[in-house]
């Protein structure tokens, strides 16, 4: 964060560009596909180095499909990743694994991301023994200092996972995504898992490796408050597509696009009863059949006949601020 | 005011192999009638097994080992299986985190909302005979379902009389938790605990839940309970609010003086740790430790081992009382508690200063 103001921070780690992701659902005899779902669809956006880049929305926007595409652990239907200038579809194999020591990732339940029957130190050794660099010493020595940096006891080598408490579990994710050394760290959910008290111990440890180890970030949660707190840069997901994507400080203080305005009153404010919430009406639509035009025109308060037949594209209405609504396109 | 709920000294343990569990650990509460109370934890803190325990509804290891409930001034705790069936659904009611699970996948959505009603509404004697002859009465059963009907249109289910008869599955999980909060609130009970109602569900969903406990609650006349992890749903629908920590009430306060001038040191570290709207570029105060194991937990106040204000010798001895200190503004902490105090309860040290 900080780092990436001193730094370059127009130097490009991470492109998507048209990226469709579409799971098939399989049925009758020959299990040929019926439908699919449309997880991630037309997806365009870049991560600098250098910077968190934040991406929040609600239960099925495609959110972690996004995460996982970038990383590598599904491939893209359509369109193409760029993880330092590399074509991520194109290389498999040796290549494959090189590019992605420079990735770490931890993921929500840090209860089913371990192991069970592994001690702590070959949790976290493990991606060292895939890259296999170092002797045996060396890993030890690297396992203890990574430790060190998530504020582990040295002591808890020899645990099993079992023995962690949630935060605890969630630090160990941390030292395994981190002991590689990598330029990237995806944190998809990172504190949904963890206790209120815990949580703000986790998200300051996060935000503090950033900073000491230079990471990019792709900071995915569907809390407001928690994407605020980390994020430099925020994109809005709204069934399988970006709605409005924006510097932290311009989402927050001057929303562009409906779905982005009603996420934000929703939100409960602890210690006020607030009194003009938008409250949406209907449900979420499905991403096996979404809506045409614009993805959010059944729920959206100011829907107009274009929104059904048109889909809106991003569009920057302010330096670095692209929205996706046919409200702001036509001024 | 009358007082629709009072809670002396409950106690409720669960009786594992590994050791006792004090779930909830000798908690006194009030609630005056027309009021919302919101109760506030981390998990395993007890809240929800305080919810449970006022319906008796603790399941083995669990059990209720002492104290007082009194709902309407009748001790709950004393009465028999089958008074309680009466009470439950009917004067008190509940609903889940989790609708999926607390719904029949079998049973239609209007037969499960209607059983509720002609079980409570129309019973006769008593007898489960008495519950079936009714139910199969023609008329009866229409009246029912007529009831069913209004009851999903009020709660924002267009379509009726085609809703009622889907299957749980074929509702969403929002639509779900409507039926369910219908379900509870059929046959217009006086309390009606809410336990995580919404923490399954999308901040814009969730949005609409609150909106329309909201509404229902007025205009039902129905108290809740309303047992969250998340301190901004309770300020949006309750009055007063009790903190909990492994298992002990820490403080009971009115919502806005607890925001504004939070009074035990956990309330005040618990606000400072939550990421709310407008908190960048700030840093979150962290609260060192973890949670406290429940079978072994700390000697004395079970919060001293990560409480910035602790007082060595003191703390860690007995647990604190719970004294009023402001007119309705209760807190456990030996912090409001002035030195010739402690020194009656033969806590107070020379060597170690007090701040009053």
């Amino acid at each position: 964060m900080i780092w990436g103001y001193i730094m370059n921070k127009n130097e490009l780690l991470i492109e998507l560009k048209d990226i469709e992701k579409y799971f098939p659902i399989r049925g009758g005899i020959i299990s040929k596909t019926v439908e699919s779902v449309h997880a991630v669809d037309g997806l365009n956006f870049k991560i600098m180095k250098g910077e968190t880049f934040g991406l929040v929305g609600e239960s099925g926007c495609g959110k972690t499909t996004t995460g996982r595409l970038i990383i590598g652990l599904e491939k893209p239907t359509k369109g193409t990743i760029m993880f330092k200038d590399r074509d991520l579809n194109k290389i498999s194999g040796g290549e494959l694994r090189e590019l992605r020591r420079n990735m770490g990732a931890i993921f929500q339940d840090p209860h089913l991301s371990l192991d069970p029957r592994m001690r702590i130190r070959y949790v976290i050794r493990e991606p060292l023994d895939i890259q296999g660099s170092a002797n045996r010493s060396e890993k030890d020595e690297y396992v203890l200092k990574i430790m060190e940096k998530v504020k582990l006891q040295p002591s808890y080598v020899n645990r099993f996972p079992y023995e962690l408490s949630g935060g605890e579990k969630q630090r160990v994710a941390m030292a395994r995504a981190l002991i590689n050394n990598p330029d990237f760290l995806l944190a998809d959910e990172p504190v949904s898992g963890v206790d209120v008290s815990i949580r703000s111990q986790i998200l300051n440890l996060i935000k503090d490796l950033i900073n000491e180890m230079r990471l990019t970030c792709l900071f995915i949660s569907h809390d407001l408050s928690v994407i605020e707190y980390m994020s430099d840069r925020i994109g809005v997901m709204y069934v399988g597509k970006l709605v409005e994507l924006a510097p932290v400080e311009t989402l927050y203080d001057n929303p562009q696009h409906p779905y982005t305005e009603a996420l934000l009153s929703a939100i409960p404010v602890p210690g006020e009863r607030s009194k003009t919430r938008i409250i949406l009406k209907g449900v979420i639509p499905s991403p096996i059949n979404p809506p045409s035009g614009c993805r959010f025109h059944t729920r959206c308060p100011y829907t107009f006949s274009k929104c059904s037949k048109d889909e809106p594209k991003l569009f920057e209405v302010e330096n670095d601020h692209f929205v996706a609504c046919h409200l702001r396109t036509k001024s | 005011m009358s007082k629709l709920l009072e809670l002396r000294d409950l106690k409720t343990h669960y009786f594992t192999r590994e050791g006792v569990v004090k779930a909830v650990d000798r908690v006194s509460l009030d609630m005056e009638k027309g009021e919302n109370l919101g109760i506030a934890g981390e998990s395993g803190c007890g809240k929800s097994t305080l919810g449970l325990s006022i319906l008796r509804l603790v399941r083995t290891p669990g059990r209720i080992v002492g104290g007082e409930i009194l709902f309407n001034g009748e001790d709950i705790v004393q009465k028999s299986d089958e008074e309680m069936r009466r009470i439950r659904g009917a004067r008190i009611s509940i609903i889940f985190q989790d609708p999926t699970s607390s719904l029949n996948p079998v049973y239609t959505i209007g037969d499960q909302i209607g059983e509720s009603i002609s079980l409570h509404q129309y019973r006769g004697g008593g007898g489960v005979f008495d519950w079936l002859l009714g139910r199969f009465k023609r008329s009866r059963a229409r009246e029912v379902d007529e009831k069913v009907e209004d009851i999903l249109r009020e709660i924002g289910i267009s379509d009726a009389s085609k809703r009622r008869r889907n299957y749980p599955h074929e509702f969403s999980g929002g639509m779900r938790q409507r039926a369910m909060i219908a379900m509870a609130l059929s046959c217009r009970p006086d309390l009606l605990i809410a336990d995580e109602p919404t923490t399954n569900l999308d901040v814009t969903i969730e949005a609409q839940i609150l909106d329309l406990m909201k509404e229902l609650q007025k205009e039902f006349d129905t108290s809740v309970i309303l047992i969250s992890h998340n301190l901004g749903i309770i300020s949006e629908l309750c009055e007063k609010i009790v903190i909990m920590y492994a298992g002990n009430i820490m403080e009971f306060s009115d919502i806005k003086t607890l925001f504004e001038s939070p009074k035990h040191p956990y309330t005040e570290a618990l606000l400072n740790a939550i990421p709310r709207l407008g908190s960048r570029g700030k840093r979150l105060v962290a609260i060192p430790g973890e949670v406290p194991n429940q079978i072994n937990p700390p000697h004395g106040c079970k919060f001293h081992p990560r409480c910035k204000d602790r007082i060595d010798g003191i703390c860690n001895r007995r647990s604190p009382p719970t004294i009023e200190i402001e007119p309705g503004i209760k807190v456990s902490c030996y912090k409001y508690i002035s030195k010739y105090e402690l020194s009656d309860m033969g806590l107070y040290n020379e060597q170690k200063r007090i701040v009053d």
